[in-house]
């Protein structure tokens, strides 16, 4: 697609446009007499060629006279066809296909079509010759033929005066045309000077409010498209619509045109949608169902020249180069050149000063490939590797080298305006920092250049909050200067309730604003938070207000903030915490700072942190002074309280020294520091440090202590057990570690309270209550513990008794699970299912006065009771070697050694401990146990069980 | 910004190639600025290679709104941009203020 052939066509356009604009004044009227005039014409024409070679010889024989009548009528057949050639070119350049034009004609135009129409004047003097012939050789014809074709002769004269009476008229007509002849000439000629017909001052101005679009003007279409693809499209468009012009089916479109803020859209003006529709038939990467139409109003934006998110060249602020060695490289505008079009840079320069040039066998240089780092500009550099090239700039410290020129040891150079992208520009902080390190008088960064290059990036993403309520101003467009409440904030529309206009009829009423073009009011004195940038969720005192900018003295810092009015919400609390998403470190995480010394972060601002250390002390640090987060396990983090009980993070501890006698959970322990957070205390986030001889446990966050921390020795040490074995049995039942209540599932029967002499399962238990599925009926009771007899084969046996917590007359020892074997004295072996008895009790101790002192497996069957062996059955022997786990090295009466236990025949018959004459018998009818050296005569079980005496002597 | 050699007259608005200006002119401007030749490097001072918004314009450029709104209804048919980076040299306002004639910058700089 050329624009090239379109102007071009263009220009002739304008030509066949303003040629025909003379003859058709008189063919108006006269166009079918004279179309018919001239075949007539031709066909005179065309019989004068076929006698021609007939009557050539009559011809040479004409006479003087005849030859003077020719030569008058020829002058006036000069004018005529002179008339003629005229008329016939124009009918030509206005119409090719003219049929009034003979073949001959056609022929000898065919040849002059080519040639311009300026050089037809000498053509039409040879055309003139040669009718001159014709004419005279017409003329004696007629002479030749009068007489033999009267009739015809008459019709052909006849026709000849009506043909000269019309050229005659239009010969008259003509010579008036000719000056707009020469008019339509001199403008045809300097075609290429057309008189400019833009806005001139005579004939005035109009402001572009008066050009505001109207219901009256041609609609708007968006339509969708490929993106990318939008130039193209219109031009396309643009060459259709031009070839179409010149048919007979003209588009019917206006204009079409594209925005690069607006992708996947073009936009074509149109009186009739239809028109749409019809051009774009055929079109590729456009969807014309998603045809929507533009409302008016919104007519000046898609064609505003400045859009809101253009960033204004202007010296100072931040861009980027696009090409070259340069390419993606920061640089500061410096200065502007007078059109616009080139663009100043300042840069840190990208110089090897040739030290990784190579050079070829002829000794050329070869530069190198490879992208220089950026650095400053340095001189003795430059001058060791490549003196020759530099030379010294204007100033003191500036070089030209290359031929491009350094200060301060920044690159000055000229960009070209397309090379500079000034959107999405972001300088990050190193880019800055480069920057930064030539001028070190002027610390700080230009925060308004900064703010200018991020602008695009604020503007696409979120708004700046604009919320209802917020004080606002116009700060451009036509309502520029109002002041105003946002009512309605959407994502970048505003909508305020004007509170002060220039135009009082504006006040009070709503207008939508792009976020854009809104500015922040605030006023001194009022308390603001910063929602963006640098100084991000400081808050402060606005002390001076500087045009779009506010000082601020910052809560945080006590310095003074200069920031975009538009950056700031008004804040209602003093201070916040950052958003920590993005930091390694969070508030109340343990922060190792040194070797020695280790905090807790109790408050989060932007780039500093203030840490409560382990001695007591609050210290602002930035994230780099931070060492590393201190990732303790809950395992690691254990310590013991002033009593000697473990404390651990979570529970809940109070001080007792101090006059405060703070209390809280603790968060953290190190070492004897403990990091604790209280909810009375407000400073500190409530955290503060204590040593861990100050304190004493409140509650521990989970009473399962020996799960956590291993087994719970406290309660099982035998020298804290309480001499009465009911609470014994109790406190042993309290400490089951784990195990299951041993009442859980068995049958009971309740013994007293309304449900007495109910049966039924239990199903669930506490430590003093049992919960009772009655078999009765469909209920859960709860019922005491003590209150229940278990029911094991029929028999009923006493709660207590059950557990082992009380003697009873007939001790079953033929149980399987539940053998109540107590010595009655301190120890309490409650059954085979604490896994640890073993381990630790030590059964016959100093404290057992039975079996001497052996001890009774000795730890090394951890799971006696989980088997089968049952005690006095009848037909075990103890020591036997056939319960697997309770045998092996256990010595029961470990002096006699030959004590044979149950292992009788009939199973009636033990004697247990007997070498010293203790004769025991057991689980016999006529057992005895104790030994009778000493008098003890213990028979236990005996005949019916139910008269157990043991050691009564 | 167009990557083309295409550039645009700061005064119309029109798109043509660089070899276009120096060739034929521009269509509307050129009794005024004389780009033809391109003597002092005119068509460089007067057209500006960075433009954006593309837009066509037919013959019956006076019926558009959109030609009335940009102020190319009185130009001839053609493509044309709607904002042009970059203002003419003084000296050439000068000029064309001295022939009446009220240049209005298309960078977006205008004000009315």
């Amino acid at each position: 697609m050329s624009t090239a052939g379109d102007n071009e066509s263009f220009g002739s356009d304008l030509i066949k446009k303003e040629a025909p604009v003379q003859p058709k004044v008189e063919e108006v009227g006269d166009e079918s007499s004279y179309n018919v005039e001239d075949r007539d014409q031709d066909d005179v024409d065309e019989e004068e060629e076929e006698e021609e070679e007939q009557e050539e010889e009559i011809e040479k024989e004409t006479g003087v006279k005849r030859k003077r009548v020719e030569e008058a009528e020829d002058d006036e057949n000069d004018d005529d066809e002179e008339d003629e050639e005229e008329e016939d070119d124009e009918d030509e350049d206005e119409d090719e296909d003219a049929v009034t034009t003979t073949r001959k004609r056609k022929r000898r135009r065919g040849a002059n079509q080519f040639i311009d129409i300026e050089a037809e004047v000498d053509d039409e003097e040879e055309d003139e010759l040669d009718e001159d012939d014709e004419e005279a050789e017409l003329l004696r014809e007629q002479f030749i033929a009068d007489g033999q074709n009267d009739e015809t002769n008459e019709r052909e004269h006849h026709d000849d005066r009506l043909h000269r009476q019309y050229d005659r008229k239009r010969q008259e007509v003509e010579d008036q045309d000719a000056e707009q002849l020469a008019e339509t000439l001199k403008q045809r000629y300097r075609k290429t000077h057309t008189v400019y017909r833009g806005d001139t001052a005579a004939s005035g101005t109009v402001s572009q409010k008066l050009l505001m679009p109207s219901i009256n003007d041609p609609s708007i279409y968006a339509i969708r498209c490929t993106p990318g693809r939008e130039k193209e499209l219109v031009r396309k468009l643009y060459e259709k619509k031009r070839t179409l012009d010149r048919s007979n089916s003209p588009l019917d479109i206006l204009t079409v045109f594209q925005r690069d803020s607006f992708k996947g859209y073009i936009y074509i003006e149109a009186k009739r949608p239809d028109a749409i529709d019809k051009a774009l038939v055929g079109m590729v990467n456009i969807y014309v169902r998603d045809k929507l139409l533009v409302p008016v109003k919104e007519y000046p934006d898609l064609l505003k020249q400045v859009k809101s998110s253009d960033v204004e060249l202007v010296p100072g602020i931040y861009v980027r180069i696009t090409r070259g060695k340069y390419k993606s490289d920061l640089a500061i505008i410096d200065n502007l050149s007078e059109n616009g079009l080139e663009v100043r840079c300042k840069m840190v320069p990208r110089l090897d000063y040739g030290r990784n040039d190579e050079f070829d066998k002829e000794g050329k240089r070869i530069k190198s490939k490879v992208r220089p780092l950026p650095r400053l500009f340095n001189e003795q550099e430059a001058r060791m590797y490549d003196g020759e090239a530099l030379q010294p700039g204007r100033g003191p410290r500036n070089y030209i080298y290359r031929g491009e020129e350094y200060s301060d040891g920044f690159l000055y150079k000229d960009f070209k305006l397309q090379f500079i992208q000034t959107k999405d520009v972001h300088p990050t902080l190193e880019e800055l920092d480069r920057f930064q390190t030539g001028n070190n008088e002027e610390e700080g960064f230009d925060l308004a250049a900064i703010a200018a290059s991020l602008k695009n990036k604020k503007g696409e993403g979120k708004s700046t909050a604009f919320q209802p309520g917020d004080k606002v101003e116009i700060r451009r467009g036509e309502q520029a200067k109002t002041v105003g409440v946002v009512v309605e904030a959407s994502l970048n529309e505003i909508t305020i309730s004007v509170t002060d206009s220039g135009d009082p009829k504006f006040v009070n009423q709503k207008l939508t604003v792009p976020a854009n073009d809104l500015r922040k009011i605030f006023n001194e004195g009022d308390h603001v938070r910063i929602v963006e940038g640098k100084h991000f969720d400081e808050t402060g005192l606005v002390i001076k207000i500087d045009g779009d900018s506010v000082i601020l003295v910052s809560d945080q810092t006590r310095e003074d903030v200069r920031v975009f009015a538009n950056y700031l919400v008004k804040a209602t609390d003093a201070s916040s915490n950052m958003d920590t998403m993005n930091s390694k470190y969070d508030i109340k995480d343990l922060v190792e700072l040194n070797a020695s010394s280790v905090g807790v972060i109790v408050k989060a601002e932007k780039n500093i942190f203030e840490i409560l250390t382990s001695d007591g002390r609050l210290l602002s640090v930035k994230p780099s002074g931070i060492s590393s987060k201190l990732q303790l396990s809950r395992r690691e983090q254990v310590a013991t309280d002033r009593n000697g009980f473990t404390i651990k993070v979570g529970d809940t501890v109070k001080e007792v020294l101090g006059d405060k006698k703070r209390e809280g959970a603790i968060l953290h322990i190190y070492k004897n520091s403990l990091f604790i957070k209280s909810h009375e205390i407000v400073e500190n986030l409530g955290i503060f440090v204590t040593n861990r001889m100050n304190v004493s446990t409140i509650s521990s966050k989970d009473s399962m202590i020996s799960k956590n921390l291993g087994p719970d020795l406290t309660s099982m040490n035998p020298n804290l057990k309480l001499p009465n074995p009911a609470q014994a049995a109790a406190a042993g039942l309290k400490t089951r570690a784990g195990g299951r209540d041993k009442l859980i599932y068995k049958d009971v029967a309740v013994t007293s309270g309304s449900y007495k002499g109910l049966k039924g399962k239990v199903v669930e238990t506490d430590d003093v209550y049992a919960r009772i599925e009655l078999h009765t009926k469909s209920k859960k009771i709860k019922v005491n513990k003590n209150n229940l007899n278990v029911l094991i084969r029929g028999e009923a046996i006493p709660y207590l008794r059950f557990i082992g917590a009380a003697p009873g007359n007939a001790p079953e020892f033929n149980r399987p699970n539940a053998p109540a074997f107590s010595s009655g004295e301190r120890s309490s072996w409650s059954g085979g299912q604490t896994p640890g008895v073993g381990a630790s009790s030590a059964w016959g101790g100093a404290a057992s006065t039975w079996g001497g002192n052996s001890s009774w497996n000795g730890g090394k069957t951890p799971a006696y009771g989980g088997n089968s062996s049952t005690w006095g059955g009848g037909a075990s022997t103890w020591n036997g070697g056939k319960t697997p786990n309770a045998g092996g090295n256990s010595a029961w009466g470990g002096n006699g050694g030959n004590s044979t236990w149950g292992s009788g025949s009939k199973g009636n018959n033990s004697t247990w401990g007997q070498s010293k004459g203790n004769n025991s018998s057991w689980g016999g009818n006529n057992s005895t146990w104790g030994s009778k050296n000493n008098g003890n005569n213990s028979t236990w079980g005996q005949n019916k069980g139910n008269n157990s005496a043991w050691g009564k002597q | 910004m167009s990557s083309r050699t295409e550039r645009a007259c700061m005064l119309c608005g029109i798109i043509q190639p660089m070899k276009r200006f120096v060739d034929h002119g521009c269509p509307n401007c050129e009794s005024l600025l004389h780009y033809q030749d391109n003597e002092e490097g005119q068509v460089q001072d007067c057209t500006s290679p960075s433009f954006e918004g593309l837009v066509a314009l037919g013959a019956d450029n006076r019926n558009s709104w959109v030609a009335r709104w940009l102020r190319i209804d009185s130009f001839g048919a053609g493509l044309y941009a709607v904002k042009v980076n970059g203002k003419l040299p003084p000296h050439i306002i000068s000029e064309l203020e001295a022939q009446a004639v009220i240049y209005r910058p298309r960078d977006g700089s205008a004000e009315d």
